[in-house]
């Protein structure tokens, strides 16, 4: 293999640097402690991914580890002009395309604010078609303007006079180092190389005043006679770009209107090379890289490879003396974080034998064809969710499969929705949970005032900086202003609401996973409330919690009757402690890579499944509760400990799907079909908070009986002779007359085997009378029965239902 | 250059009569970064009544606005004016020196000090099979100077015997006269003087002899030509035995990290004893695999004075004269240094000193409190330099990778006896809460975490009142319960 086809099939690179640290104290005017600079690096980097451009290097992903180190990974591909230099300087044309490509990039660059500050022909990359890609184009920006670093950014030999001298916000200074590297080419030399520092300074300061820097630079550099062959309108093109005044130097845009590039204009633009043979390398790059993660892609050894990495080992480095101010003397200044500019090439062969066994036809995955499968699961859905996240082949169906329905949203949504209940691939999850969510980006969301200053603006500012903080993306300065602007947008949105705490929690995951595209982090959010949270944001939300919370505790009795019995001994209520659970979906409790996990369930759920998300965690939680009193178990969830997560998800899914939906029936929810006769309808909040059991509809009931009387055990509480004249098949008759409730034990109903019948059984209790129903299995739960519920209505109801299910004797 | 304000202009169709236009304006400052566009918008949008707001023409204002900041603010970075330099080449030289000082590529070629060779062969070394061979040989080196060590002591209290039979015999002849003795003791003095710095300059010069000679076979990488192996057996109670309690915790607001924590009571004495007089072999090993490494193992020691040589612990200094430092200053030395950089300390100060021939630590964490802090049972909060200086050793310690700290529990070696039960309760409430709010805290710092960190009792500490302190560790650590098992 020659090299260059080795250079072409590997497509990425990384470099690195390290931020500066903060010296001494470090806390900020908020009295919070001061961002680490890589952090802000990393914030402020993350917009960089999102800028494409033929011209330009793509961005892939931006490392950050221990001691301010940054790690940078982009697109690498081809070959530097430095080392092409020879081959280019002879050919005019090729130049003048160069120049024109460079000067689009810069022309993008700049609509969007942007400077480059070390355009160098080392970071000019050629394909085999010399095409150009600008590499490593956003250090200055991403390190805000040099702010966070310690080194000066730049190659000065392509610096302009007022560049050396301060002006750092002028893209026409990068004008002047495309001319620089222009001339270079053009005249056949390399300027200033290899000189010292301040000589190459001085020389460039002399320019200053100087009416035409080109003809200075032939001259002295002794390249008159190239400079006298130059074409008038190049010789011009040239002028212009090194002209000392900035009025005059031109901009960008002006060098591609320039008359040097009128002719020919078709052959200066980019031409895409050809598609290559191999499938993997036609994929965006920003999944390959994906898939090379995963694949044991692991760039830190890459970069140690490469002695990138250098490490002293920290005990020679320490300081002597740490005065109390924190001032420490006599470390020894490492070597190790001095700034180098060399790359590590990322090499893709791992990859590449992984997936080589697939199929190309597998690339193109037909979702419309039914003949086709396009599925590749290979039984891999069996296999826990952390090995299939992990595993290289299965995220490539996976990523290719979503990304195809994803590109026909929104007449895809449903097959996105019965996909997404197998897995949600981590690499697409923003897009499909918005896509789950029916998210439509309409650019309403630029046309929000996010602004205005309103009373809520304080709360937010406190709220802010204390949200999710662990997290690199919503701890820097970029995330706090992202996620600033979402909550003042979602508050102008929503005049019925007001911002209450938790919101910003609420908030974080949609950012976190749409970081670059706060319009759909917003519009997720904003379908994700009503469809979870329905006037939980009202200024008095008090009866909406109630209702949850009553619910909430129901349903832990029909799922969890001992510990239910403990909690409500010990008095120990849901208000106490699931309020901020449900107020932020759990997104106040849990880490963010778990809460992605519960939501990839959740939003596939309704309105109901975080109670039972709720539930899991009491269950998880069962034996610290039932050993605990009241104030060890205030202790224990106002930092709660570490979940099992898979556990967690897989517990609220079995019971989302086992309890009858009627179970879990609140007022309090946006409904689309109004309540029927055998639906739950009209109950108050005080009848909820005074029943123990949750009720089951009429409707549920009549399915259970007719569907799965396996499951079902109805409890008649009416009297043996009510009972004898009209009766549900398969129920059991206790007379509620004639049973003693005050011993707490199930014998003492004197029914044999009443245990066994229990069992696994969904039991329902009715009756003629209601108050009769909720004492009876209140009795149930204290003696540890689970499943309990009590029918609506009661009996009477029954009598409605058509066809007749009763029978008699 | 100042920053100027400028109106930006822009029409919109009349708030009461939509058929004419009104024309309005801004003023808006330059430069202007893009951020603030937003902020300009919704000025704009204030003004405007909501029939104009939502007029077709009201869409072009941000389009206007948005070219209006980019042609002005082009002007104005356009109007950079040269600043005066009144030292053209000051400032030359000093942009040449940033270069210098922060680009690898500038920095001159940078090979690597004698030190940081030694550090990696030697780090090679004892990940390798020689590691038997390196204990080994360092034994034998400190046998020798144990040797020397006690031969001093004892040719030097002969000395001291004779010279007082010598007094004793001279007092006993009547007639000499008080002058006499004196400068006969004197002499004897004298004497005694000299034999010390001639015992003392052979001890030096044997510590240099065996660290060059050891540092020489390392960095050449010779083999170290040893006979004899290692007895792993570990030699029991030699030391005294002490109480020992350990526990996990989870610290974090959502995010977790683990953490061992652990609470004993051994003598400081045997915590940083000498590496390879006790035949403690395992020790040995573990501090010398973990020299180099990114899990450093510290000890934060109270001082109770300023004058840094009189401030480590006696006992230190004197373990570590017991063998050759072959990594580092010999203790002494170490303490010069820091002399040289800190002339003075004062309490809440913390000095540190590196080691590689003490069980347990790499680096001693010297915090300095005054004299009375460490004599009497002062109450004190948590903003006592004592307290700040142990942030301050935890910001150092994440920033080198040490990853095991030991600090005491009480900020007292010793026990006294005003230190009450109660008193101790409270101390060490307000010692255990400040080290779990450093250990949340460290994870902010962007360095190494602390994974195991160790609140050391003061040896003479009674079992009950041992017992009643290691209680409190998983109330206030939080110390999670065993992993919960959940039935299927």
């Amino acid at each position: 293999m020659s090299p260059s086809v080795s250079l072409i099939s590997s497509k990425f690179a990384a470099s690195i640097f390290y931020a500066k640290s903060h010296q001494g104290e470090t806390c900020g005017s908020n009295g919070l402690p001061l961002t680490l600079n890589s952090i802000a690096v990393f914030g402020r980097a993350q917009s960089m991914k999102a800028l494409k451009h033929p011209n330009l290097c793509q961005y892939l992903d931006f490392i950050r580890s221990k001691h301010e180190r940054m790690i940078v990974v982009s697109e690498y591909h081809g070959t530097t002009l430095e080392e092409k230099f020879h081959m280019i300087k002879n050919n005019q044309q090729n130049i003048l395309r160069i120049f024109h490509q460079i000067a689009s990039a810069l022309t993008f660059l700049d609509e969007k604010d942007l400077i480059v500050h070390n355009l160098e022909p080392k970071h000019i990359l050629l394909d085999e078609l010399n095409n150009v890609k600008i590499f490593n184009y956003g250090l200055f920006n991403m390190t805000n303007c040099g702010e966070y670093v310690s080194f000066p950014i730049g190659n000065l030999c392509y610096f302009s006079p007022e560049r050396i001298l301060g002006s750092t916000k002028n893209i026409k200074s990068d004008v002047w180092s495309l001319g620089i590297m222009m001339t270079e080419l053009f005249l056949d030399f390399k300027f200033c190389d290899n000189w010292k520092l301040s000589n190459t300074m001085r020389k460039i300061l002399s320019f200053q005043g100087c009416e035409n820097v080109l003809q200075k630079i032939a001259s002295e550099f002794d390249r008159t006679n190239e400079y006298e062959k130059l074409p008038k309108d190049i010789r011009n093109l040239l002028e212009k770009c090194l002209t000392v005044s900035l009025k005059d130097r031109l901009l960008p845009e002006e060098i591609i209107d320039h008359e040097a590039f009128r002719e020919n204009l078709e052959f200066h633009l980019y031409t895409n090379p050809p598609k290559n043979k191999e499938s993997l390398l036609n994929l965006p790059l920003d999944q390959i890289y994906h898939l090379w993660m995963l694949a044991g892609g692991d760039v830190h050894a890459e970069l140690k490879k490469e002695r990138l990495i250098r490490c002293e080992p920290p005990i020679l480095l320490t300081p002597n003396v740490v005065t109390l101010d924190g001032k420490a003397l006599g470390a020894k200044k490492s070597q190790s974080y001095l700034y180098d500019d060399r790359i590590a090439i990322l090499s893709l062969s791992n990859l590449k034998e992984r997936l080589k066994k697939i199929s190309p036809l597998r690339y193109f995955p037909l979702i419309h064809t039914p003949s086709c499968p396009y599925n590749y699961n290979n039984g891999m859905e069996k296999l826990p969710l952390v090995i299939r996240e992990r595993d290289t082949e299965y995220q490539f169906h996976r990523i290719l499969l979503f990304d195809r329905m994803l590109k026909g949203y929104p007449s895809t949504r449903d097959m996105i929705v019965k996909e997404a209940q197998t897995d949600i691939p981590p690499f697409l999850r923003g897009k499909i949970w918005a896509a789950i969510l029916d998210v439509i980006p309409n650019g309403s969301y630029t046309g929000i005032d996010k602004v205005t200053p309103t009373q809520t603006d304080r709360q937010i500012e406190v709220d802010v900086p204390r949200c999710h903080q662990y997290d690199e993306y919503l701890s820097s300065p970029d995330g706090h202003r992202k996620l600033k602007r979402l909550l003042k947008a979602w508050v102008t949105a929503h005049p019925q609401y007001v911002y209450w705490q938790g919101l910003d929690s609420l908030t974080a995951p949609f950012l976190y996973l749409n970081f670059n595209d706060e319009e759909l982090a917003f519009l997720s959010l904003y379908k994700f409330v009503p469809k979870y949270l329905q006037w939980f944001f009202l200024k008095d939300n008090s009866a909406v919690i109630k209702e949850y919370l009553s619910k909430f505790a129901q349903l832990t009795a029909y799922h969890e009757p001992v510990l239910s019995t403990h909690l409500v001994g010990i008095n120990f209520i849901p208000e106490l402690f699931a309020i901020p659970w449900f107020l932020t979906m759990f997104s106040h409790v849990f880490p963010l890579h778990k809460i992605l996990h519960l939501w990839d369930k959740l939003m596939l759920g309704d309105n109901s499944y975080p109670l039972f998300i709720g539930i899991s965690i009491l269950k998880q939680l069962r034996p610290t509760l039932l050993s605990s009193g009241f104030n060890e178990c205030i202790l224990l969830f106002s930092d709660l400990p570490d979940i099992v997560m898979e556990n967690c998800v897989v517990q609220s899914q079995e019971m989302y799907e086992t309890t009858p939906k009627s179970l879990s029936h609140r007022e309090h929810i946006s409904r689309e079909e109004k309540a029927g006769e055998w639906d739950i309808s009209d109950l108050t909040l005080d009848q909820i908070q005074s029943e123990l059991c949750p009720r089951i509809s009429a409707n549920d009931f009549v399915d259970l009986l007719r569907y799965s009387p396996e499951r079902l055990c109805p409890v008649d509480l009416r009297g043996a002779l009510e009972f004898s004249r009209l009766y549900i098949e398969g129920s059991i008759n206790i007379p509620f007359t004639s049973v003693s409730l005050s011993e707490k034990n199930l014998e003492s109903l004197g029914i044999p085997d009443l245990n066994k019948i229990l069992e696994e059984r969904i039991i329902v209790v009715y009756s003629n009378l209601h108050e009769n129903c909720i004492l009876f299995s209140k009795f149930l739960v204290e003696c540890g029965v689970p499943r309990v519920c009590v029918l609506h209505k009661g009996f009477d109801i029954l009598h409605t239902i058509v066809p007749n299910i009763l029978l008699s004797k | 250059m100042n920053s100027k304000t400028v109106n930006f202009h822009y029409i919109v169709s009349g708030a009461t009569n939509p058929s004419v236009s009104e024309e309005y304006f801004e003023p808006v400052q330059i430069p202007c970064e893009s951020e603030e566009l937003e902020k300009i918008l919704s000025k704009i949008n204030s003004k405007l009544a909501p029939v104009q707001r939502f007029k077709g023409d009201f869409q072009n204002v941000r389009e206007q606005l948005k070219r209006f900041l980019k042609s002005e603010n082009r002007e104005y970075y356009d109007s950079f004016q040269t600043p005066v330099i009144e030292n053209l080449d000051d400032f030359i030289v000093k942009k040449e020196q940033l270069y210098r000082s922060e680009y690898l590529a500038f920095s001159g070629k940078s090979t690597p000090t004698d030190d940081e060779i030694f550090a990696q062969k030697f780090h090679k070394l004892v990940h390798s099979d020689s590691l038997e061979q390196v204990i080994v040989t360092k034994k034998k080196y400190a046998e020798v100077v144990e040797r020397l060590n006690c031969d001093m002591g004892d040719y030097l209290e002969k000395l001291l015997v004779k010279q007082q039979e010598e007094v004793e015999q001279k007092i006993n002849q009547s007639e000499i006269s008080a002058t006499d003795i004196n400068s006969f003791l004197t002499r004897q003095f004298s004497v005694q003087d000299i034999t010390r710095q001639k015992l003392e300059a052979n001890l030096s010069m044997e510590i240099v002899h065996q660290r060059n000679e050891f540092r020489n076979i390392v960095t050449a990488e010779r083999s170290l030509n040893t006979e004899g192996s290692l007895e792993y057996e570990q030699k029991q109670d030699s030391k005294s035995s002490f109480f020992e309690e350990s526990f996990t915790t989870h610290l974090g607001t959502q995010l977790k990290h683990m953490h061992n924590i652990r609470i004993l009571n051994p003598d400081i004495k045997d915590f940083c004893s000498p590496l390879y007089s006790n035949g403690d072999t395992l020790g040995a090993l573990n501090i010398l695999i973990d020299l180099y490494s990114n899990s450093l193992c510290g000890l934060v020691v109270l001082t109770p004075s300023s004058d840094v040589s009189l401030l480590a612990s006696p006992n230190i200094i004197q373990y570590c004269n017991m063998s050759t430092e072959f990594h580092f200053d010999q203790m002494p030395q170490q303490l010069t240094n820091i002399t040289k950089n800190a002339p003075k300390l004062s309490p809440g100060d913390v000095f540190i000193t590196k080691h590689s021939n003490l069980t347990q630590c790499h680096i001693i964490f010297h915090l300095v409190a005054d004299e009375h802090f460490c004599r009497t049972a002062e109450e004190i909060n948590s903003r006592h330099p004592v307290i700040l200086g142990l942030r301050n050793i935890m910001k150092i310690a994440s920033q080198y990778d040490v990853s095991s700290l030991t600090i005491p529990g009480l900020l007292k070696h010793d026990m006294s006896e005003d230190m009450t039960v109660p008193w101790c309760i409270r101390r060490a409430e307000l010692v255990f809460k400040c080290a779990k709010g450093f250990v949340i805290e460290a994870a902010s710092w962007g360095g190494a975490e602390v994974s195991t960190l160790q609140l050391l009792l003061p040896h003479d500490i009674s079992e009950e009142l041992f017992s009643s302190l290691a209680a409190m560790v998983p109330n206030i650590f939080r110390v999670s319960n065993s992993k919960i098992l959940v039935e299927n």
